[in-house]
């Protein structure tokens, strides 16, 4: 029997906020603190508790640094982080695609 | 996920700890019922949730719709990830679990693709590189401008002064008659210089706007592809054919660089990687446009079209700005357009009243 497509989901990742967090680290070079804090719609302690799991779990990398007097962490998301983001993202999808896929059987009488 | 510009105050974050724990109690109350009529119910391996109703339970996450209405909610296993939700659904510190279990997949690819694009408007500053170019461009028509008979008194394009690697057609223009011979100097430095102040630009935009476009690629890419061009010629010259192939044509196919406009080439390219770079299809179209253009004015005289669509010729001496202007024209057009664009993205919306 097929695996159901949801045991592909990867807890970490699913996460709404920590889904947001990786696709946006992918799209750049690296990702300030301040910048995922705005676009995610976080508090920073809220951010800082998420960045904790990705990075324990080896998906991003933190690094903090200074410019002039004021403290900037960077983000960088891994190799593994784009692995586990791209795996993620094609499991969506093929629930999506499943699901449509029962919405056009017809009904049981 | 809001766009950040239009966030209100993003100073409550002031407070870390408190928000959060805020934040981790709305969860909790959002997740509590799931918890305690969850149960058992497996729901995460029904495909359309099997969360409505008192089925509930716990792995609403697993579900294919996100687990949908009633009580079927989250708060089970599939939202206690970290491993610090409690049975009610968690102390806040994970918050959005109940909330991406509560999301079907298809909303939260739609997310991932709103935050992806938002991403990559706000990484859009092609604009600069754009102008910079345009700019360097025009700057170097002096060098094209042809006297004939040409000073040197002889009819031919002659060869660079200075060391024999600037001799390179790449740069160079050997079909130019009577022109400056500055004109490798001028591009070498130019590319250089275009090259270096890009890159410098993406990684000062990147720091202001927290978001940094990976441009140490197209520093590399730029500088092999200008130390490619100006060693390819020397290559060619020493060997001079590999089996059956003469090398010489293959390397430098003779109108591509006589009218030392290949430099146009190269950039179109840089912006080739730019484009890939920045994730930009407005780029891209741009720098496909542009390569082409160039590679035009590379093999054909642009003056041309000027006689068929006017019925006359330009003077001998500016015969070759064309080639380069016309380029140069759209590299600033699509500056210009690029930067009022990107201007007007980055504008906060209107408040609604």
């Amino acid at each position: 029997m097929a695996e159901f497509p949801t045991n592909g989901l990867d807890d970490v990742v699913h996460q709404r906020h920590r889904l947001g967090i990786l696709t946006i680290t992918a799209e750049a070079d690296r990702a300030e603190f301040g910048y995922l804090r705005d676009a995610l719609s976080l508090t920073a302690g809220n951010l800082s508790r998420h960045l904790s799991v990705l990075e324990d779990a080896g998906l991003v990398q933190v690094e903090k640094g200074y410019k002039g007097r004021r403290p900037r962490t960077w983000v960088r998301i891994t190799g593994r982080g784009r692995s586990a983001l791209a795996a993620e993202l094609d499991v969506l999808a093929g629930l999506v695609r499943l699901r449509s896929a029962i919405g056009q059987r017809p009904e049981p009488s | 996920m809001a766009d950040p510009a239009k966030r209100p105050d993003p100073g409550e974050d002031a407070d870390p700890g408190g928000v959060t724990g805020a934040s981790g109690e709305a969860d909790s109350s959002a997740d509590g019922g799931a918890g305690k009529n969850g149960g058992s119910g497996d729901a995460g391996q029904s495909v359309d949730g099997g969360a409505g109703g008192e089925g509930g339970s716990g792995d609403a996450g697993q579900s294919v719709d996100g687990g949908g209405g009633g009580n079927g909610g989250s708060g089970g296993a599939g939202q206690s990830v970290d491993g610090e939700d409690g049975e009610n659904g968690g102390d806040g510190g994970d918050i959005g679990s109940a909330a991406a279990a509560s999301r079907g997949p298809a909303e939260l690819l739609s997310e991932v693709r709103a935050i992806r694009r938002r991403s990559r408007l706000a990484r859009h500053a092609y604009w600069f590189p754009l102008v910079l170019f345009g700019l360097l461009t025009c700057a170097s028509v002096p060098f094209y401008v042809q006297h004939f008979p040409s000073r040197s008194g002889t009819v031919s394009g002659g060869t660079t002064p200075g060391p024999q690697i600037l001799q390179s057609g790449y740069f160079g223009g050997l079909g130019l008659m009577g022109a400056p011979r500055g004109l490798p100097y001028y591009w070498l430095g130019a590319m250089l210089l275009g090259i270096t102040a890009t890159v410098f630009w993406y990684r000062w935009r990147g720091n202001r706007i927290g978001l940094r476009t990976p441009a140490r690629g197209y520093l590399i890419t730029g500088l092999v592809v200008v130390a490619l061009a100006l060693a390819l010629p020397l290559v060619a010259e020493q060997v001079t054919r590999v089996g059956r192939v003469f090398v010489l044509p293959v390397l430098m196919p003779g109108d591509l660089v006589i009218r030392g406009t290949f430099p146009l080439v190269l950039i179109g390219l840089g912006l080739c990687y730019l484009a890939w770079a920045e994730r930009s299809v407005g780029l891209a179209i741009i720098a496909a446009g542009y390569l082409a253009l160039s590679l035009v004015a590379s093999l054909y005289d642009v003056e041309n079209l000027y006689y068929y669509a006017f019925g006359s010729g330009i003077s001998p001496a500016a015969s070759a700005l064309p080639n380069v202007l016309l380029p140069a024209l759209v590299l600033l057009l699509s500056g210009a357009g690029a930067w009022m664009v990107q201007r007007r993205q980055r504008a906060p919306a209107p408040e609604e009243s």
